[in-house]
């Protein structure tokens, strides 16, 4: 095994998470690599510095504290008053968007058949069906950060509006936020978008990609050869990911980001937005 | 009364409930709060924070995971909208121990000079670890500092065990760069190596 594969493998290979194989090989690199033998007594040292921090007591100002900022609170709070606080608007929330559904298949139509929407020239659209052809098909290219829209859109096939951008994140998102401002996948996957099949959690998963690894090329060639046909932004981050496939059981999203990240790619899996929660959790 | 029946009584209501489950995890944050902050001004303001966003979002835990990591998870979610919104750590623990907020324990090292060096070292490492980023910081403080597992801090950060393992890696290597490029480091690594 050679030096910088080594190198890339102390860090699991000190918390005994790499396989057997693996572990011989390295214990014998660095039985006989000085300059291995150091970074790993290094990153050792390290670990075992951190390991020994002080654990705090807790002062009592701070537990009287938050004692009496938790009297101040609503009781609503933590039960099932929040449950139904949320419904209070989630009803009228959802009034609103069935209203605006229904508009959208009743209305647009209507209003494109009589030309009181002329849908834009053929310039204006990035792609979809030709203006006029009776669907509105995409909003312009906004070329954002991802390069196409995620506006309001029809689906061409079945006249029914989606968000490319998706919904609203929910509640328990993972630290980070990364499913906030994932792109959607429109129709740039060789395969339709699964329908929403339940995974034991209880909801589905989305498969984003965060960063390229060390080697872009051979990041881009796992995300082909996992699927992902549509453009890659320039710039990727955990704030600005690209969802590479959603609608997944968390088996199905554990693969694909096992495949990915065998690229080097940085990959993070999350709960479809309109899931069921997790494991709990919050903003 | 044990942890799931207090967590029944707490979404009935009660807060007394509440303050006896929290009790036994006031500990667990303020200890978290402080280490990935460390003591900047604002971190025992932080850790009141997390302690009431844990009571609003109790109705949201679903027993899905142990209670334990939802907390993790919740705490961290404070600390990291807390450090994006340009807060920073400040002041390494063992600092915060000198000003009066005194550790539980401390293993008691038989050289005092060695153990004088091993709290500087730490020290040290605690002030490094705030040039490192956000997400870094925190499977570092997870793993190197709480002892967390792998599959634990998946399920806290919402991310696969491959992310995490990945991201420690390069966590420990920034953090190990960052104090080999220190001035402080200067003989510390020959002098370890030679004991």
């Amino acid at each position: 095994m050679r030096c910088a594969k080594v190198r890339r493998l102390l860090s699991a290979y000190m918390d005994e998470r790499v396989s057997g194989g693996a572990r011989l090989a390295i214990g014998l690199h660095l039985s006989g690599c000085r300059d291995c033998g150091r970074h790993y007594a290094e990153l050792r040292r390290q670990r075992l510095a951190l390991l020994g921090s002080p654990r705090l007591g807790v002062p009592p100002e701070f537990s009287a504290a938050w004692r009496s900022r938790l009297h101040s609170q609503d009781s609503s709070a933590c039960t099932g008053g929040i449950r139904l606080a949320g419904l209070s608007v989630a009803l009228p929330a959802a009034a609103c968007l069935m209203a605006a559904v229904l508009g959208a298949v009743f209305l647009v139509p209507r209003m494109l058949h009589k030309g009181v929407l002329a849908p834009r020239g053929p310039a204006a659209f990035s792609r979809g069906r030709a203006p006029g052809s009776g669907a509105l098909a995409e909003e312009p290219n906004t070329a954002g950060r991802y390069g196409r829209s995620s506006k309001l859109t029809l689906s061409p096939r079945a006249g029914v509006p989606t968000t490319a951008a998706g919904t609203p994140p929910r509640s328990d998102a993972p630290p980070g936020g990364a499913a906030k401002s994932a792109p959607a996948m429109d129709g740039r996957m060789p395969e339709p978008a699964r329908a929403a099949d339940e995974n034991e959690a209880g909801f589905t998963w989305r498969v984003l990609l965060v960063g390229l690894g060390e080697d872009p090329e051979v990041s881009l060639a796992a995300l082909r050869a996992a699927g992902y046909t549509g453009e890659i932004p320039g710039k990727l981050s955990k704030e600005a990911p690209l969802a590479v496939r959603e609608g997944l059981s968390l088996a199905e999203a554990r693969a694909l980001a096992g495949r990915l990240e065998r690229g080097g790619c940085l990959v993070a899996l999350a709960p479809m937005p309109d899931g069921e929660g997790g494991i709990g959790g919050e903003p | 009364m044990d942890e799931q029946a207090l967590i029944r009584s707490c979404r009935e209501g009660d807060k007394a409930a509440f303050e006896e489950l929290l009790g036994c995890y006031e500990g667990l944050v303020f200890n978290l709060v402080h280490r990935y902050l460390g003591n900047s001004p604002e971190a025992a303001d932080i850790a009141q924070e997390a302690m009431l966003r844990l009571y609003r979002r109790l109705g949201e835990f679903q027993g899905r995971s142990a209670f334990k990591t939802w907390v993790y998870r919740v705490v961290t979610n404070v600390c990291l909208d807390h450090l994006r919104r340009g807060g920073q750590p400040q002041v390494s623990l063992d600092e915060l121990a000198e000003r009066g907020v005194m550790p539980e324990s401390r293993a008691a090292a038989a050289d005092p000079e060695e153990a004088l060096e091993e709290s500087e070292l730490r020290a040290h490492l605690r002030s490094l670890m705030a040039g490192l980023g956000p997400d870094h910081r925190m499977v570092l403080v997870l793993r190197d500092m709480e002892g967390l597992a792998y599959e634990e801090i998946a399920a806290i950060v919402g991310c696969s065990l491959g992310t995490v393992k990945s991201r420690l890696a390069r966590a420990r290597e920034a953090l190990r760069r960052l104090f080999l490029a220190s001035p402080a480091s200067t003989g510390w690594v020959e002098r370890r190596l030679r004991a």
